[in-house]
This record gives structure tokens, sequence and C-alpha cells, in this order.
């Protein structure tokens, strides 16, 4: 009796082992929201899924024996792995019951817990599966160019044409969408040559809270960056920063910034200012990005630049108590708030919007959507500040190299021309059942506690609008892939 | 096999999966109860453990 339990104590032992190493290479996560029937041996001896439950509760309905319905945008999952693996192949099976105002769907994993970053993949996109149906399509592959007015055979010439810049392919500004498509080596959105070149330098006037990203052009060979540091040390953990220049994809100068641990985390006091400096020569003059990688806690104030072409990407976290103003290039601004003190009526575009509770995201539309930059005016500072365009001090500096992305706020208008798109159409099924298959290289993800975080993105999705739609969810399935045993074992001994 | 062996061995089995348990979650932690549940666990250790006191002298 003794040696028959004792050998299933090992057999579980080694069993767990073989899964911890997962020797293969090779893991399964699977998920399904739609089981027919109930299973005694796994639903109650059975451990619990790697696919956590969905959070925030209340933006899903999770039925026992139906699919998982997502109300409202983004829900996240967490996804238990025993090891880090390098790529992970993600299978949604779900049914859209969207609207025009929410025609994406996007999945992807946490990528920079600094910047809060999530790598997404598209998952389905009303937009390319039904809206452009009148345009001249042409594909290879997941590759999809569409023509409002036929002008190019084959994309090879479209992206020969655009990528040797020979003017044939846009008449007007913004004349092409881009949808997940790798946009290196191609020429930016806006034409550099027609930039001031006399760029001056900047010292931005408000001080910035938390991760940010900006994009700024320099003229001249040299590259001053400065600013200081301020913690407000309101939150437990230690606020490092690093910030890090890019030429394109390439790192042209970190700098990586420790606490300095003077005060008492946690504790509400005001670290003194701490200043930091960059300066590197030798650069081309050109487009370059700067990411200020930190937590809320920290705060960046006279950030100064040679440079007047500065504009934060996205995302701007203001603070103070000043009156602020601002332009975007995007007609929609997003805002939301942490602290009762920054609740205020805001001004975008001459149209007024009571933000009146914290933490709730509020959204507001510009009428003149032509308009190459709109006007944001706060009473002060602390809101968050969200689009999809850039935010600047002045609409003549304003700088944004993207091209639009087609998204929710796309507008069909004449001026958009061509859509380029790098989409795998989603599989019909069986019960208007549709399947998506993402891939991803999952290697320098976040991953805590031996969970990756999943989320799924519909912006627009709200709880309070129920002519958006919802979303149902009959399977996630989850195949991450690494090094197999063997291929380590032959790694170490050189083989 | 008498009851009494019976219910002392399971005693021992449980005591021993549960202390499993506990260190495959302190070493690899989510690993054991992604395969088990630590709940239903715990309460076959408390029933093998009334049993063995009701059973055993």
């Amino acid at each position: 009796m003794r040696i028959f339990w004792l050998g299933v104590i090992i057999l579980i032992l080694l069993f767990l082992l073989w899964q911890k190493v997962a020797p293969t290479g090779e893991w399964i996560c699977e998920q399904n929201f739609k089981a027919n029937s109930f299973n005694f041996l796994s639903e109650t001896l059975g451990g619990k899924s790697c696919l956590s439950k969905v959070s925030p509760v209340d933006r899903a309905i999770s039925n026992d024996n139906g699919p998982l319905i997502v109300l409202a945008d983004p829900v996240y999952f967490s996804v238990f792995t025993p090891r880090p693996f390098s790529r992970a192949e993600v299978t949604i099976t779900y049914r859209p019951h969207l609207s025009s105002s929410t025609p994406i769907i996007e999945a992807g994993f946490l990528a920079d817990n600094k910047l809060w970053r999530y790598d997404l993949k598209p998952v389905y996109n009303l937009w390319l599966e039904k809206a452009l149906v009148d345009w001249t399509s042409l594909s290879i592959d997941n590759l999809h160019l569409f023509q409002r007015e036929k002008k190019f055979d084959s994309i090879f010439d479209f992206l020969d044409a655009w990528q040797n810049n020979t003017g044939e392919v846009c008449s007007s500004p913004h004349c092409l969408a881009v949808y997940n498509f790798d946009l290196n080596g191609f020429p930016p959105a806006i034409n550099l040559d027609l930039l001031n070149k006399n760029t001056g330098s900047l010292v931005f006037p408000y001080m910035l809270r938390g991760a940010h990203q900006f994009y700024f052009y320099l003229s001249g060979e040299e590259l001053n960056l400065a600013g200081e540091l301020i913690d407000r040390n309101e939150s437990k953990d230690k606020d490092d920063v690093e910030i890090t220049v890019y030429h394109g994809k390439k790192n042209i100068v970190s700098l990586v910034i420790k606490d300095d641990g003077l005060e008492i985390e946690g504790s509400g006091d005001k670290g003194k200012s701490r200043p930091f400096v960059i300066n590197q020569d030798g650069l081309k003059s050109g487009l370059y990005r700067f990411d200020f990688r930190t937590s809320d806690d920290l705060m960046i104030k006279n950030l100064s630049i040679n440079s007047q072409y500065f504009s934060a990407l996205h995302k701007i976290w203001l603070e103070g108590d000043e009156p602020i103003n601002l332009v975007s290039d995007a007609s929609y601004l997003q805002v939301k708030a942490f602290n009762p003190t920054a609740l205020q009526v805001i001004n975008f575009d001459q149209v007024e919007l009571e933000i009146e509770k914290i933490y709730s995201q509020y959204e507001v539309k510009s009428k003149e959507q032509g308009d190459a930059w709109h006007n944001i005016h706060l009473k002060r500072g602390g809101l968050i500040l969200e689009n999809n365009g850039v935010f600047a001090l002045n609409g003549e500096f304003i700088l944004n190299p993207d091209y639009p992305r087609l998204d929710r706020s796309t507008v069909l208008t004449t001026n958009l021309d061509y859509v380029l798109a790098d989409y795998e159409l989603a599989q019909p099924l069986a019960g208007a059942w549709l399947q998506s298959y993402l891939d991803f290289s999952t290697v320098n993800f976040y991953r805590e506690d031996g969970n990756y975080n999943l989320i799924l993105s519909i912006p627009g999705l709200k709880l309070d609008q129920a002519a958006s739609g919802y979303l149902e969810i009959k399977e996630v399935k989850i195949r991450f892939y690494g090094n197999s045993l063997w291929s380590k074992i032959k790694n170490w001994l050189n083989l | 096999m008498k009851r009494n062996v019976i219910f002392k061995e399971l005693f021992y089995f449980f005591s021993t999966l549960l202390g499993l348990a506990f260190l495959v979650e302190i070493v690899f932690p989510g690993l054991f109860i992604l395969f088990f549940n630590l709940a239903v666990l715990t309460a076959c250790w408390l029933i093998s453990a009334l049993l063995t006191l009701l059973y055993v002298r």
C-alpha cells in the first residue's frame, strides 16, 4: 500500500516537472467558453484554467455554458505558462455584433509594463472585411491594397512608387491610410523638406507626468535634451527612469537614471528636482523619437530640446495649476482624471466637455473634422489626454510622421485614396462564428508570476452605449513555442 | 486489508501530497494549482484525518 501511494506521489512529481520544463518546447493554453457538457473531473477535481477569468468583471458576462460576452473595452486575461516562450499563436473563435463606431477588434500581450504598451494584432477589422467592397482591391497573401479609383495594377507597383516617392501615390496629404503595416523603409507621411530648418529650441512650459513618447525633428547634427525629474513618492515602488532616443528603429542614445532613494517611497513627500542632460553630436538631420519610460509617480519639468518640432505621441499627462493650451492633429480626444482636483470643463475646438468623475473615460469629437490641428484648452493639469494622433504646443510645429491608421476614427472621405493593410481575413465557421489567427514573438514580453498579460481591445465599445454592440467569444487557444529540451542540451554541448 | 491501515495510509498520502503542493507552489508558483484543485485535496486530507482519528488507535 505504502509503495503504491509513494509511487503515485513520485509520478505526480515527475508529471509536474515535465510540465515545468515543457521539454517538447510547446505549451497549449485553451479555454472553451461554450463547453456543452459539464466534465466532473476537470471542473471539480482539476485545477484552475491557464487562462484567468476576464477582468474587469463588469465589462463582460461570463455564463457557465455560454460564450463570453464582452460589453466594453478593453478586457484583460492572465495567461499562465510554466516557463517563458519565444512565440505564441493565438486562435480566437468569436461572433462580432459591432457597429461602424466599433469596427476593430484587436488582441495582444503586454510588451512594456513601464510604458504600459501592448503589442496588438488585428482580430477583426470591419472596414477591411466589409466596408471597402466598393473599392478596387489587390491582395498578396495577407497584404491588401484598396484603391478608391484603380491606378496601380499590382501591389508591388504601388509599393515601388511609394517607397521611391515618385509622387504618383498621393496628390494630397494623408491620402493613404494603413493598418498593421510595417512602415520601416517607407517615407514618412510628411514631407521633411517642407519643415522649417531653423528649428530653434523649445522649453516645454508644462510639467509632464509618467511615461511619454515624443517625435522631434533635428535640423542640425547635435541633440541637446535636458530636464528635471521630480519624484511624487506616492507609490511604494522605486521610480527609475529610462530615456531612449531612436532614429527609425535604431537606438541612438540611452540614459538610465535610478531612483535617488532620498525620500521614503509612499510618503507623499515630493523629492527634490534632479536635472538630467543628454548631449549627442554627429547625428543626421531628420526625424527622431524620444521615449521616456518611467512610472506614473515621476514628473518631468522644464523639458528642453533644440527643436521646436516636438510632439507627444498618442498620450500626454500634464500636471500643474496653470491653464494649459495644446493642439492635436486627431479630431477626437479621450480624457481621464485620476484625482478629484483635476475635474473640470475642458474645451476642444470650442466644444465643451465636463469631466465630472474620476477613473471614467470621456470622449469629445471636434466639429471641424478636416482641420490640420485642433485646439485643446484645460483650466489646469491633472488630466490624461489620449487619441490616435499627436499633441504639440502649437499647430505650426506639430509633427506627426505616421500615416492615418484605419481605425474607428477613419472617415472614408474623398481625401483618402488608398488603404494598405497587412491583415488576415477572418475564417468563417458554422453558426456565423469567425476564427482569427494571430502570431506573436513573445521574447521580450512582460511576464509576472508566470503569467503573460493578454488584452482584448474593441476601441469605442462602452457599457453605457448599447448601440456600440458586443462581442461573443467561444474559444481562445494559445499555443506557445520555445526551445525544446533537446535543442537546449545541444546548445550546452555545442553540438 | 484492515480498515485502520487504509485510513492511516490515506492520511499519509494526502499529507504528503499537500506537502508536495506547498513545496511546488513555493518553488514554481501557479504550477500545482493549474492541475489540481487544492480545496478538494484539502477536503480529502481533512476527511482522512478525521477517519484516522476515529478508527486508528
